[in-house]
């Protein structure tokens, strides 16, 4: 029995739709179970090469266990087993969701300091909580997106899942989460601030697209190119970034 | 040692397994050890099958897992939750009645050669 080739197993069981926590501990646990199989042969008086192939002889050949595990409909990831509906439904509601808690900050923000009520006769807003809130506003507006994206993308690659459904599902993420602007109106002698929050793109009529720009555009080529550069060189078989793709 | 009918298998390995774990905590390879024994040698499985079937029944919430370190190896303990004994429960029961059956066939059988 040839020994098994653990770097494949992995790469099988995650093409057979396995959820990668469950393949690592597979992997893990095979791996030591092997190590105590062998610690055991060896010392029952065998030759290193002579335990190696008892320990794998008992363990089971690779198609046998690989089998076994796909048999447990349990085992696989959401991702895997409902691809068309989680790669459709993850990026509109975590682009929902970034933006539920950007406005839920906001308010908070904008209550505890007084912005939407009126700042009392001669105060202002400190510098370091306009700055919070910009700095914010930009994350939320720059990186999020992106972000979210990436994410997409790691999903899908530690699962091998085909590309199709991900890049349907990372272009609706991408133009979703780039079509939101948000405007500050800082409070000035006395009267209240106010944020507003559009959605829209500039080839729309100005007067549904609001004050939308070319920036717009600029996020969604960055958005997109960044998720093609991720899944050309992310390895998950890897640690670490590999250029083999 | 030549392995267990696979045909002779379904559902016994949950069985074995949800059995012994009730009684005492065990990772992998001390629970084929006991398997092995516990059977008089009778029931061998490939031994790496033993983890799937480990990881199936702890997602379905019938078993429950804990790492510990143990001599600078990482060992997964495993142990039968209550509701992985009431399964148990059900399995015994339905065990028992395959096997009177199956032995009433038998003895049936031999009696009328």
């Amino acid at each position: 029995m040839s020994a098994i080739d653990w770097q494949r197993l992995r790469r099988d069981l995650l093409l057979g739709g396995v959820a990668p926590k469950h393949v690592r501990r597979t992997i893990d646990e095979l791996g030591a179970h092997y190590e105590d199989l062998k610690t055991q042969a060896i010392g029952e008086g065998l030759q290193e090469e002579e335990g190696a192939a008892r320990a794998q002889r008992e363990l089971g050949d690779a198609a046998t266990i690989l089998d076994e595990v796909l048999s447990k409909p349990e085992l696989r990831s959401w991702a895997a087993t409902y691809p068309r509906a989680f790669f459709l439904l993850v990026p509109v509601l975590s682009v929902l969701a970034s933006f539920a808690i950007v406005i839920a900050s906001v308010l908070f923000l904008a209550s505890s300091a007084g912005w939407l009520e009126g700042l009392e006769d001669g105060s202002e807003l400190t510098l370091w909580r306009k700055a919070a809130v910009e700095s914010w506003f930009f994350l939320n507006c720059y990186l999020v997106t992106p972000a979210l994206a990436l994410g997409v993308v790691a999903i899908a690659r530690q699962r091998m899942i085909a590309p199709q459904w991900p890049a349907i599902g990372i272009v609706l993420l991408t133009v979703l989460g780039s079509g939101w602007a948000y405007n500050i109106g800082w409070p000035e002698d006395g009267g209240a601030g106010n944020f507003t929050l559009n959605w829209g793109f500039s080839f729309l009529p100005r007067v549904v697209r609001g004050f939308h720009d070319w920036q717009n555009f600029l996020q969604i080529g960055f958005t997109l190119l960044a998720a093609a550069a991720f899944w050309r060189y992310y390895d998950p078989l890897r640690t670490k970034f590999s250029s083999t793709g | 040692m030549a392995k267990t009918n696979a045909a002779f298998m379904s559902g016994i390995p949950e069985l074995v397994v949800l059995r012994l774990l009730a009684r005492s905590e065990m990772y992998g390879y001390e629970l084929i050890r006991a398997i092995r024994v516990g059977s008089g040698e009778s029931i061998v499985l490939a031994e790496g099958v033993v983890y799937p079937t480990l990881h199936s029944l702890e997602s379905r919430g019938l078993l429950k897992s804990k790492e510990r370190l143990v001599k600078g190896r990482t060992r997964v303990y495993y142990q039968t939750t209550a509701k992985g004994k009431k399964r148990l429960g059900q399995l015994e029961g339905e065990w028992q009645r395959i096997n009177q059956g199956v032995a009433a066939i038998l003895r049936r059988v031999i009696c009328q050669q």
